[in-house]
């Protein structure tokens, strides 16, 4: 999004802007003060501090906060505006801040403003009113594009995550010349199927197997949805030419199939591994 | 708009071993697949084979309509005394199929030509 795009959907106006920078004005020599108070604060929150390693370092998080509000109380959002606090977004993020800590950050920092206004200007009650409400605004879009970032990061570690787990999830294997092996563990669902069966016929394709073996012993519970899944697999490994056994089929996985009335057609079922590979032994012609 | 000759000469349609292997060209669409099938028909009625193979390897795109229409080709053949495998699928196809959960009894699935020629030679006519 662009700055403008921010700025209308926060209803931040030209007007709200020039009230902050007026703030600004006033508020510029006393945000040593702020920040200061701020900081007394933030000690008394418990486990806050243990984000700062040590005194150097808190007193250069401190300066650069002073100046992150003079920056802020200029009334200007911009795009490098934006990159900053996007880089504060990823600082947040890569240190674990708690949320908790940094929403009540900013909403007692925005009362530590309030206070110092009506300190300050005692018979200005309207202006300050306007001046703490246009600030209000844009510490909350600075606080969205904080947040934002910091999802973000989470949603792109989460994605990478699932990639590798499903990396992991699908180990096609050549155990002997002709055959391939594929153990599948844990939960089997449309999305898992489909990577399943590019993956597999890829590597039917690429080493020209003849038997492709599907041990399901390590599948989290088989029910109709399953079932039909892995009848889509072994389907799918036939239109290539190639013979699928579907091993580890437990009596309570054979049970269920039966009591459900699935029908697994020409599809050859093992209880082990072991059969499934004299099996497939069998079918290249080459028995134990 | 091809004419059977240049459907013939498309999708190249030779004897090898014995076997009527039948190629299919990339892009055949409903009317050449059609053309096609006529033209298979045609030479099984002309001359006795066993087994016919419609190779699949140059395929990109199968939809289920050009599948099912393939399949009535298997099932043609059969009659004609000629068992039909259906070779070289490519994963693509083979995953469009199994998801659909098309079905052609009809026709045999094979790796290559070589696994085609194995059964053929192992199945009675």
């Amino acid at each position: 999004m662009t700055p403008d795009d921010l700025l209308g959907l926060f209803s931040i106006t030209e007007t709200d802007l020039a009230e902050v920078a007026g703030a600004g004005v006033v508020l510029d020599e006393h945000l040593d003060r702020i920040v200061e108070r701020w900081y007394g604060w933030l000690r008394s929150q418990p486990g806050a501090m243990r984000h700062f390693t040590s005194d150097e370092q808190l007193d250069r998080v401190r300066r650069q906060q002073i100046q992150h509000w003079r920056v802020f109380l200029r009334g200007r959002v911009d795009a490098l505006y934006l990159r900053q606090r996007q880089h504060i977004g990823q600082v947040h993020a890569s240190i674990d801040l708690p949320n908790d800590i940094y929403f009540a950050g900013v909403s007692q920092f925005l009362a530590f403003i309030t206070e110092c206004l009506h300190e300050l200007r005692p018979n200005e009650m309207a202006a300050n009113v306007r001046w703490t409400t246009a600030i209000a605004k844009l510490m909350l879009l600075d606080t969205y594009v904080v947040i934002d970032t910091i999802a973000t990061i989470a949603r792109d570690k989460i994605a990478l995550h699932a990639k590798a787990v499903m990396e992991m999830s699908t180990p096609v294997t050549p155990i002997w010349d002709s055959i391939l092996l594929l153990p599948l563990v844990g939960i089997i669902d449309s999305t898992r199927t489909a990577d399943v069966m590019t993956k597999s016929l890829t590597k039917i394709a690429e080493t020209r197997a003849r038997v492709f073996v599907l041990d399901i012993s390590g599948v989290a519970s088989v029910d109709t949805g399953v079932a039909n899944q892995l009848i889509k697999i072994t389907r799918a490994t036939q239109f290539m030419g190639c013979e699928a056994i579907i091993s580890g089929v437990s009596p309570s996985i054979a049970r269920t199939m039966v009591e459900l009335g699935v029908s697994i057609g020409d599809i050859q079922t093992t209880a082990t591994m072991r059969d499934a590979f004299e099996m497939a032994l069998k079918r290249i012609g080459k028995p134990l | 708009m091809l004419d059977a000759d240049d459907i013939e000469h498309a999708s190249r349609i030779s004897e090898l071993d014995g076997l009527l292997v039948a190629s299919l060209a990339p892009d055949l669409g409903p009317a050449g697949l059609e053309r096609f099938a006529h033209v298979v028909l045609q030479r099984l009625a002309v001359t006795p084979w066993r087994a016919v193979v419609l190779d699949c390897s140059a395929v990109l795109v199968m939809d289920s309509q050009e599948f099912a229409r393939l399949a009535e080709l298997g099932g043609m053949c059969r009659l004609l005394g000629a068992r039909a495998y259906l070779t070289a699928l490519n994963p693509g196809i083979a995953i469009h199929l199994a998801l659909a959960q098309l079905q052609a009894p009809e026709l045999r699935f094979c790796r290559d030509l070589d696994h085609a020629r194995g059964l053929a030679e192992a199945e009675p006519a």
